[in-house]
């Protein structure tokens, strides 16, 4: 995308929007932000599963065209009296294809009468994080002061009530941060050394998050999608002891070759002037 | 709703992600004037005691609480950077940077060694947990050779559960 010669900045106050830093800004729409396109609760039961091959539930459609970051939280589960099921683990997954989301099981004998019952909230973004990105970055001039705001903007996102402290019911307010997006793409992890290294060259390690991409031809045998797509995963943080950081590259490795694969990734824009 | 603010990209195309700033839609957020600080990092933080395993109980320790005062279990993400190990930056377990949680140690299995969250609706926690699989016993922690540089988010946005912590359940 150009660099676009009009738009809309907004400043923290007492900042020049000028010689602003991106940490300094609330909004400026040469930047993307993290915009919630769908967020529900759902219930979802299933019963009969087989034993030797993948069952898909629909949960909904997005219809976005692309393969969306979402994440979920899981409420309550009824594994069915099946040990094997249980939340977060590698059976029960919940995916993204570009128009729907699903959820689907593998492997597991199910009870012909009793309902495996999954209770989750689902959060998708507008936002396609499988493509390379990259945001102008605006650096600041030292000492430019942060106050707390007694004058700003505010813009609510739906009905309310403007005087509300609850911020996630604004999509601007000038006394909080949304998270805006510096970078995105894709690496992969292969063999030999099963790692991803994403090369941000920010100065600093950065916030960020991934979600596995399965392209439809990388399935195999047994694995093999029933849905026969490209498929998103939920986008987390990763968690670990292999994952190292510098200035320029966040480096995830896996455990032996527990780590292959393609991942999208997404890289924020700081939202304070501090970076771990 | 029928009313709000856009801002298009430069096609101009009011869809899809060149529309720069739709008010319909929401977003994650955090706030930057909270006391106690929604959002800060917590620099030369300490990694945690030595905490001698047990094969039946898991060893664990509050390292920091933070009350969050809003009306749900909200959305938390913890980054965790390893400054120094043993006194020494160039050391291979400095410069580690996990995300919710960060193994100090954890070898097959047999011991679980980690720093990492826990958040329900009225506090953030960040604790020091230690589990022994089939260690046998007597582990000592090596969370004292660590120095940390934290960063924690905690999002005005609601998680809809009653608490979660790494492994996403509820506690």
């Amino acid at each position: 995308m150009a660099d676009p010669t009009s738009g809309v900045i907004v400043t923290q106050q007492g900042v020049d929007v000028v010689i602003a830093a991106d940490y300094q800004k609330v909004v400026d729409t040469r930047w993307r932000f993290l915009d919630i396109q769908f967020e529900q609760e759902f219930t979802i039961s299933h019963a009969d599963s087989g034993a030797t091959h993948w069952w898909v539930e629909k949960l909904f459609d997005h219809n976005l065209g692309f393969l969306p970051a979402f994440n979920y939280r899981a409420i309550s589960l009824d594994n069915g009296g099946n040990s094997f099921v249980t939340i977060n683990n590698s059976l029960l997954q919940i995916i993204a294809t570009d128009t729907s989301v699903y959820l689907r099981n593998l492997y597991v004998s199910g009870d012909p009468t009793t309902p495996i019952v999954l209770k989750c909230f689902i959060r998708l973004y507008n936002l396609d994080i499988t493509t390379e990105y990259a945001a102008p970055i605006s650096f600041g001039v030292p000492g430019a002061p942060v106050l707390e705001p007694d004058i700003g903007i505010k813009i609510l996102t739906n009905e309310g009530d403007i005087n509300s402290t609850d911020l996630s019911k604004f999509t601007i307010d000038t006394k909080g941060k949304a998270f805006a997006i510096q970078q995105t793409g894709v690496r992969t992890a292969a063999s030999p050394d099963y790692s991803l290294t994403i090369d941000h060259h920010l100065g600093y390690p950065p916030t960020y998050f991934l979600a596995q991409v399965k392209r439809a031809n990388e399935w195999n045998s047994v694995f093999k999608d029933p849905l026969g797509v490209d498929t998103i995963f939920p986008m987390v943080v990763p968690f670990g002891a292999r994952i190292v950081a510098d200035t320029n590259n966040v480096i995830v490795k896996g455990s032996q070759s527990a780590l292959a694969g393609s991942y999208a990734f997404l890289i924020t824009k700081e939202p304070t002037e501090l970076a771990v | 709703m029928t009313q709000g603010l856009l801002v298009f990209g430069q096609s101009g195309s009011p869809t899809g992600q060149d529309l720069a700033y739709d008010s319909r839609k929401s977003r994650l957020q955090v706030s930057l004037v909270d006391t106690p600080p929604k959002l800060a990092i917590l620099d030369n933080f300490p990694g945690g005691t030595a905490l001698v395993s047990n094969v039946t109980t898991q060893q664990r320790e509050v390292l920091e609480v933070i009350k969050h005062n809003l009306p749900f279990t909200p959305e938390v993400f913890l980054y965790i950077y390893t400054k120094t190990y043993g006194g020494s930056n160039t050391d291979p377990k400095a410069g580690g940077y996990g995300g919710q949680a960060y193994f100090y140690s954890g070898s097959a299995g047999t011991i679980e060694d980690k720093i990492t969250f826990e958040v329900d609706a009225n506090e953030f926690r960040i604790v020091h947990t230690l589990d022994d699989f089939l260690y046998g016993g007597g582990y000592v922690s090596d969370a004292p050779k660590y120095i940390l540089r934290l960063k924690y988010y905690i999002l005005a946005n609601d998680s809809h559960v009653d608490s979660y912590s790494l492994s996403g359940d509820a506690l």
